[in-house]
């Protein structure tokens, strides 16, 4: 009885214990309810799914970035002029979806781009040979971080509309009946159906579009253009085989049928969606212009693909990747994703495997034109040719060609890889290791004193481009640094004479007054709290006294219509490979739309990462069928003869880049 | 005497746990008038029980479908106060603990307090008693989310039908505070039996309970579970895989069979089987999409000792 009172002794204090610590205070464990939303923050500022260049946006005339309402009605404007297909319903009737024909529908993970459960119809019109895509998009992950979950197939399956967050078609159809069909991008409300002028991929926040969609789609991000009247239109691609506002060279991307995630679901199994996957990768082969010589890939009847007009972009890249993963012409149901390029194969080709493939690929295949087509990856010296280290001005120049885009784009701005979750996934893997090893091989830094390879977040210093001044106070930009909050100029080498002064040195946008002619450099450190960035120069040539002049587009559109660049290439009536954008009319002669013509090369420059401009890129011999133009050669220091007109378009774009002298 | 303590089980909603205890409250005074019964010097109820729980993730059939055993020991003391000639006021404390074999952190120490405000119109041998309850429960598991405090309040009704048979019903209402907004939860339960009492073989008691309420069970995410579920949290016991508690609204139906044998004038030994099937109210979103389900049956062995 004694061991019998002891255990109910014991009892009771345990139980008296128990009243005292069972209110513990509160678990921090975290409750999510189903209407939280999947995390999508962890990699700081939004820079996803948008174009480097967003266009900036103008007074006079009066022109918009791409990130704008003005742009998504201009763009559904060029698309469906009388407002159509203005809802799903609308658009799935003009499309033939439910009326037979050959229609089939897929469900997928796509744990490599958007993280999404995808249930995807698409339809070729028998007749016509139109193609269009919809595609039910489902997230189920609530309070999850971002990105893939088993659960958003299994909702892509069962048709959880609860879950349903998007729902995007693409259309591959003409202008007009009879023209050249060209790739349309419509985004409709998951629950009403209405057309949506914004979508949020990402769960970044909504952005306009088409710009999410044309980014990954291989289209272009140009600026709109005026029509005289106060309306903005969508520009025409002057190289574009339809001719048609709205054809923004962007194609159908192949389903990358390895890289999708599937349900173990009857009837949604890999091995039960192969055929149908098959048949819509051949719907989307048929869409790619097909260049001489080149192969068909697709079965005998299926469909014809249209002949390349000889500029626009080849589709070579994106079709031989289809046709290989098919076992050339179609022969293998089964998609297998081994192709690796020719221009891979070799030392190299684990720079393809591990970076190209999985972070670039996807988007840059749809990318280039015939004149320029490295920007598709798909050699080694494409790849190469966007990571060619500068060097100095010292003392022959710098290195001729220099290029680094591929080091700003994925170490500095973090812009590359351009999906959340793409890049995402790139800075978990190994891909920043083996990147970093090619850009060591190419002398660019990209690791920090512990070896470790740099990431985008931490302050990069940009003072702006180098430039030709006049003596007198000139005010410095620099607007395009990164992920930063202060700033220090300095001084660090001068001519001999007065020293000259710099206002608010510790501002983006400080003031230089020299009053001495000769080669000046500063230096800039951008800092993020205790963060200090690399410290970048800025090269000044200030030479003679200013003249009061006003820069405008008439000082810098000689250069365009001379006969380097105007009537021997940017000419209205060149005959393939056409560059997209003309500098004089047809006949070779002044372009009589002067506003337009101003938007069209205004569109050209980025404001935001002035050096990456086209209209400096080009001439200056990146990536242009052109190549080096006289007097645009970067290589050597501002001032020097044979780069007089890039300092004169560099000083344009620095002063705005404005249509006419500011009052 | 009867088995009760064992129904106080943290995973189960205390609600049926409470009643029962109020069932065997209420049965006592009936047989309060057994020379001897409470002559014994300290009046505890003691118990030593052993459980099997085939479902103690409450999760449908499946891969979240888990068992486990869990050895427990509980005590209790009860204090009667006479109000008047019809009514009295009953006070027990109650505590103890379980030992959980599998999932150790699902072990747990509890500790509370029943009030209960009787009344009986009479002496006679079928004159009803009535009772008003309310009980309050602090329990501390190993499992941080699962700690907290539980409270019920009802009313109760017992009914003699011969000297062998006895009916008894009750109401209730049951909330649950926990560290975890989780499983702060609430239910409405209805609860009758039926005792038979077969001298000298001991008491059959079957029990029938509906419930009202919300509840959590533990499982992977799926897509009918978040569809359904209020809230969720990553669980602190079921980690590998990791699984999400989750509370939902959901209705159950609770059936108990319960035999106490007598052992000697202090002791018994009480064997029951508790089954359980719950249906959320809530169905998975999608076409076609059903209602979660699940069943679960726990079988105890309850040593009864009153010191």
């Amino acid at each position: 009885m004694n061991l019998g009172r002891l255990f109910v002794a014991a009892t009771l204090a345990a139980a008296a214990a128990c009243l005292l610590t069972a209110c513990g205070g509160g678990s921090k464990a975290v409750v999510t309810t189903p209407q939280t939303l999947p995390v999508a923050s962890a990699t700081g500022s939004d820079r996803f799914l948008l174009f480097p260049n967003p266009q900036q946006e103008s007074q006079a005339p009066a022109l918009k970035p791409i990130d704008s309402m003005e742009y998504a009605k201009a763009y559904y404007k060029a698309i469906d002029l009388n407002d159509e297909k203005n809802t799903l319903e609308k658009w799935k009737t003009a499309n033939g979806f439910g009326m037979g024909g050959n229609e089939v529908t897929v469900v997928f993970g796509d744990r490599r781009d958007l993280g999404y459960g995808r249930r995807m119809t698409a339809r070729r019109n028998p007749l016509t040979g139109d193609i269009a895509f919809i595609v039910e998009n489902y997230q189920v992950d609530p309070g999850g971080v971002y990105g893939f979950s088993a659960l958003s197939i299994e909702a892509a399956v069962r048709q959880d509309t609860r879950w349903r967050i998007l729902i995007n078609a693409i259309e591959y159809s003409p202008a007009t009946p009879g023209g050249v069909a060209f790739a349309k991008f419509f985004n409709f409300n998951p629950v009403t159906g209405a057309r949506e002028f914004q979508v949020d991929l990402d769960g970044r926040g909504k952005k306009f579009m088409p710009g999410p969609c044309l980014t990954c789609h291989g289209g272009r991000g140009d600026g709109l253009i005026p029509d005289g009247f106060g309306n903005l239109l969508f520009p025409v691609v002057h190289n574009s085989l339809s001719q048609a506002p709205g054809d923004t060279q962007a194609h159908l991307a192949p389903l990358e049928v390895d890289r999708f995630e599937f349900s173990p679901l009857p009837g949604y199994t890999r091995p039960e969606l192969e055929e149908k996957l098959k048949t819509m990768n051949l719907f989307i082969l048929c869409s790619y212009p097909r260049p001489a010589g080149t192969r068909l890939g697709v079965p005998a009847g299926f469909c014809e693909r249209r002949p390349d007009n000889g500029s626009e972009w080849q589709g070579s890249a994106a079709a031989e990747l289809l046709i290989e993963a098919y076992g050339g012409d179609a022969p293998r149901d089964m998609f297998k994703d081994t192709f690796v390029p020719a221009g891979w194969k070799g030392d190299n080709q684990s720079l393809y495997d591990e970076v190209v493939a999985p972070s670039c690929r996807a988007c840059h295949i749809l990318r280039g034109t015939a004149g320029n087509a490295q920007i598709d990856f798909t050699t080694l010296d494409s790849f190469q040719s966007y990571a060619i280290f500068p060097g100095d001005y010292s003392p022959n120049g710098k290195t001729a060609g220099f290029d680094d885009r591929i080091k700003t784009h994925v170490i500095d701005r973090g812009d590359m890889p351009l999906a959340k979750f793409v890049f995402d996934n790139f800075w978990s893997s190994g891909g920043p290791e083996r990147l970093a090893q090619f850009l060591d091989a190419q002398q660019f830094t990209v690791r920090d004193a512990s070896k470790a390879v740099l990431q985008p977040g931490r302050p990069v210093a940009n003072p702006g481009p180098d430039r030709l001044i006049s003596r007198g106070p000139v005010q410095l930009s620099a607007v395009a640094t990164k992920f930063e909050d202060t700033f220090v100029w300095t001084l660090v080498t001068r001519p001999a004479g007065p020293e000259p002064i710099l206002t608010n040195a510790n501002s983006a946008q400080p003031v230089f007054n020299a009053s001495v002619d000769g080669i000046y450099t500063l230096r800039l450190v951008a800092s993020k709290g205790s963060v200090q960035s690399a410290p970048a120069i800025l090269t000044l040539k200030v030479e003679g006294a200013p003249t009061g002049k006003k820069i405008a587009f008439d000082d810098v559109r000689p250069i365009l219509e001379n006969a380097t660049c105007g009537p021997s290439c940017h000419n209205a009536s060149r005959g393939p490979p056409a560059p997209p954008v003309f500098f004089v009319a047809a006949n070779g002669g002044v372009r009589g739309d002067r506003e337009v013509f101003y938007a069209e090369v205004r569109s050209r420059i980025n404001f935001t990462d002035i050096v990456a401009s086209p209209l400096l890129r080009k001439p200056s011999g990146r990536h242009h069928n052109g190549g080096l133009i006289a007097n645009f050669d970067d290589t050597q220091v501002p001032g020097d003869p044979v780069r007089s007109s890039y300092d004169l378009f560099v000083n344009w774009i620095v002063a705005g880049a404005p249509l006419d002298p500011p009052p | 005497m009867r088995a009760t303590i064992a129904a106080c089980r943290g995973l189960a909603s205390t609600a049926m746990a409470g009643v029962l205890l109020l069932g065997q409250s209420t049965v006592s005074l009936g047989q309060s008038d057994v020379p001897g019964l409470f002559d014994i010097p300290l009046g505890i109820d003691a118990s030593i029980g052993y459980l099997y729980d085939d479902n103690v993730t409450r999760a449908p059939s499946g891969p979240d479908k888990l068992s486990d055993q869990f050895y427990s020991l509980n005590a209790s003391k009860t204090f009667a106060f006479p109000v008047t000639d019809f009514t009295r006021l009953s006070l027990e404390a109650f505590g103890g603990g379980e030992l959980a074999v599998k999932h150790s952190n699902l072990g747990n120490v509890f500790g509370g307090i029943q009030a209960a405000f009787q009344y009986r119109g009479s002496t006679e041998f079928d004159a009803p008693t009535f009772s008003l309850f309310a009980r309050g429960l602090g329990e501390h598991f190993g499992s941080d989310l699962r700690s907290g405090y539980r409270l019920t309040a009802g009313v109760s009704a017992r009914q003699p039908i011969t000297e062998t048979l006895g009916v008894f019903g009750a109401l209730a209402r049951t909330w649950r505070n926990a560290n975890n907004s989780v499983f702060d939860t609430h239910e409405n339960s209805a609860l009758a039996s039926v005792d038979w009492t077969i001298a000298p073989y001991g008491t059959l008691t079957f029990t029938g309970e509906y419930r009202r309420g919300t509840l959590v069970s533990t499982g992977q995410k799926t897509l009918t579970i978040i569809d359904i579920a209020q809230a969720f949290v990553n669980d602190d016991v079921f980690t590998s895989p990791q699984m999400i508690d989750y509370r939902f609204e959901a209705k159950s139906w609770l059936t108990t069979l319960d035999y106490n044998l007598p052992i000697n004038a202090t002791s018994a030994l009480d064997l029951s089987w508790r089954w359980v099937q719950t249906t959320s109210t809530e169905k998975a979103s999608f076409p076609g999409g059903g209602a979660l389900k699940y069943f679960d049956n726990q079988f105890n062995v309850v040593l009864l000792v009153r010191f």
